[in-house]
């Protein structure tokens, strides 16, 4: 059973990748901003992975992710893109962060869980 | 030598840039990026006192602590014979991205000294700056990459990244409606309560699906060859246009701030039937304009008061639209009309469905597309009040809704 953390404003996003990580096994904690993603991340146990939105008010997606990498305390922690953006640049920015992966809405849920079961298991083997 | 428009920007350059058009005031302002092999970018200045090139460390003219950045600066941009004191001034707020080897450079003009500038001047100011650098990064032989791009140019990529950004509009509620639709097969079907909330989530992802798509369809007919609207427009009554939308809003408050805000929205049109409120454009981009401001204000009322007014003044027609709420932030007050940028201090709470702060920015590019303007006159604590200004059409045309009622 995984912990992850899912970072999206939109609040039928977020409640839908809950409900589809929980229906999967996984432990789910959410925030509503950046900003509450780096204080969970800050202040609490470090989850397996963290799902992240790219396009939020305030401190976006890639800020958190270059926050996350720049800190010797968090940045082994896997992390998801998940945005609607399509350009290509944005895609090559993040995965030039640190992410691992990019997941574009709308996404197929079956698709969505697998991968993300896939990413947990690869972190897995890796610790 | 690429050239290329700035889609957003981070809450450090957010602020700075709105701390920079305060200092300069309401000037016309670009924003560009440098993309090369290096991330140093050589300016010079204006100033025939001054030998070219200028080192970055010699430009500090308008330096302040609370502009994080370096700040370049220069008295005078252009040529020609007039008085130095009434050309505009120009600044250059620069950030360096060394890691990925890139430049962020704003450009900001301002109208100098006390003679009133066109906004020609202006513009044409923003279009002196960036091939002037352009020429000096030239001359200098230097690995920055940098394309002299004309002000069309920069409009276009502009109406490309709007288009941009309702894809984005449309992905949102399409991946809602798949998940959720994938999810419907996957609970118990004597889990009554459960499928209404998801049908219900079902049924308003569609309509922001559907919206967005209206939104696609405007856009791309109004900018089918990137260029300004065209000028086949019709001619327009306001009046009839926003009684229509005061009635549309009643019947949408519900989706808009949700039910016990709807049921205190007290919104309220006035206007004078005995002046002309007819403007010339395109119907649909205008009511998106207007519409984009009156939902704005039906979020952020406090009590619920919403007024718009609608009259003639100095041959320009004028809608104030206010609310009485808390107003806007202060040094928020140009920033709100920047894209995807929300502001703190709004009561996102009565927003039914997430926005991207985009509204304010479609509203204003598409009144300045009519020839018109959208200002904000802040009172803090007040509520904010937002002035449309379009031109008035001339009297000999009539509106559309004028012919088919003959």
């Amino acid at each position: 059973m995984s912990k992850i953390l899912v970072t999206e404003d939109e609040i039928h996003i977020q409640r839908l990748v809950k409900m589809l990580l929980e229906k999967s096994g996984h432990v789910v904690e959410v925030a509503s901003s950046g900003e509450e993603c780096l204080a969970k991340l800050t202040n609490e146990s470090a989850p397996d992975l963290v799902i992240l939105d790219i396009m939020m008010p305030g401190m976006d997606g890639m800020q958190v992710l270059q926050t996350i990498k720049a800190s010797s305390k968090l940045q082994s922690i896997p992390v998801v893109m998940l945005t609607a953006l399509a350009q290509e640049n944005i895609v090559v920015q993040g995965i030039k962060l640190g992410a691992i992966d990019y997941i574009r809405k709308p996404f197929h849920p079956q698709e969505f869980v697998a991968r993300i079961a896939k990413h947990l298991g690869a972190a897995k083997s890796a610790a | 030598m690429k050239l290329e428009y700035l889609q957003h920007f981070t809450t450090l350059e957010q602020e700075s840039f709105a701390t920079l058009m305060r200092h300069l005031g309401f000037g016309h302002a670009a924003c560009y990026r440098i993309t090369g092999e290096q991330a140093a970018l050589i300016v010079g200045f204006d100033d025939p006192n001054k030998s070219w090139p200028v080192a970055l460390s010699d430009t500090h003219h308008y330096t302040r602590k609370n502009l994080p950045g370096l700040v370049i600066g220069w008295r005078h941009i252009g040529v020609g014979k007039s008085p130095r004191s009434h050309w505009p001034k120009g600044t250059i707020l620069y950030f360096p991205e060394q890691e990925q080897q890139t430049s962020k450079i704003f450009f900001a003009v301002q109208p100098a000294g006390t003679k009133r500038q066109k906004d020609g001047d202006l513009d044409g100011a923003l279009q002196v700056v960036a091939a002037r650098i352009g020429r000096w990064i030239d001359h200098n032989e230097s690995r920055v990459f940098f394309n002299e791009a004309s002000f069309d140019e920069h409009i276009r990529a502009l109406n490309i990244n709007v288009v941009a950004m309702i894809d984005h509009l449309l992905r949102t509620p399409a991946a809602s409606i798949a998940g959720y639709a994938s999810l419907l097969s996957m609970i118990s079907h004597e889990d009554v309560s459960q499928i209404k909330d998801f049908v219900h989530v079902i049924e308003k992802q569609t309509s922001e699906l559907m919206s967005g798509l209206e939104k696609l369809q405007v856009t791309l007919k109004s900018h089918v060859d990137g260029a300004k609207v065209q000028p086949a427009t019709e001619v327009i009554d306001l009046g009839h246009v926003l009684s229509e939308m005061v009635t549309v809003a009643k019947l949408e408050a519900i989706q808009i701030v949700g039910v016990d805000a709807a049921r205190e929205l007290d919104l309220k049109f006035h206007y004078q039937s005995d002046f002309s409120c007819r403007v010339r454009g395109v119907p649909a981009l205008i009511r998106w304009a207007l519409w984009e401001v009156v939902k704005n204000a039906m979020v952020h009322a406090r009590r619920g008061i919403v007024s718009i007014k609608l009259y003639q003044s100095d041959a320009m027609v004028v809608v104030d639209i206010e609310d009485d709420g808390q107003g806007v932030a202060a040094g928020s007050e140009e920033l709100i009309f920047l894209k995807f940028y929300q502001d703190p201090s709004s009561q996102r709470g009565r927003r039914q469905s997430k926005g991207l702060g985009l509204g304010l920015y479609f509203a204003r590019h598409l009144a300045e597309q009519h020839m018109g303007k959208l200002l904000l006159i802040n009172r803090k604590g007040h509520g904010a009040m937002f002035r449309f200004i379009f031109p008035v059409a001339p009297a000999q045309e009539s509106s559309l809704s004028e012919k088919k009622g003959a």
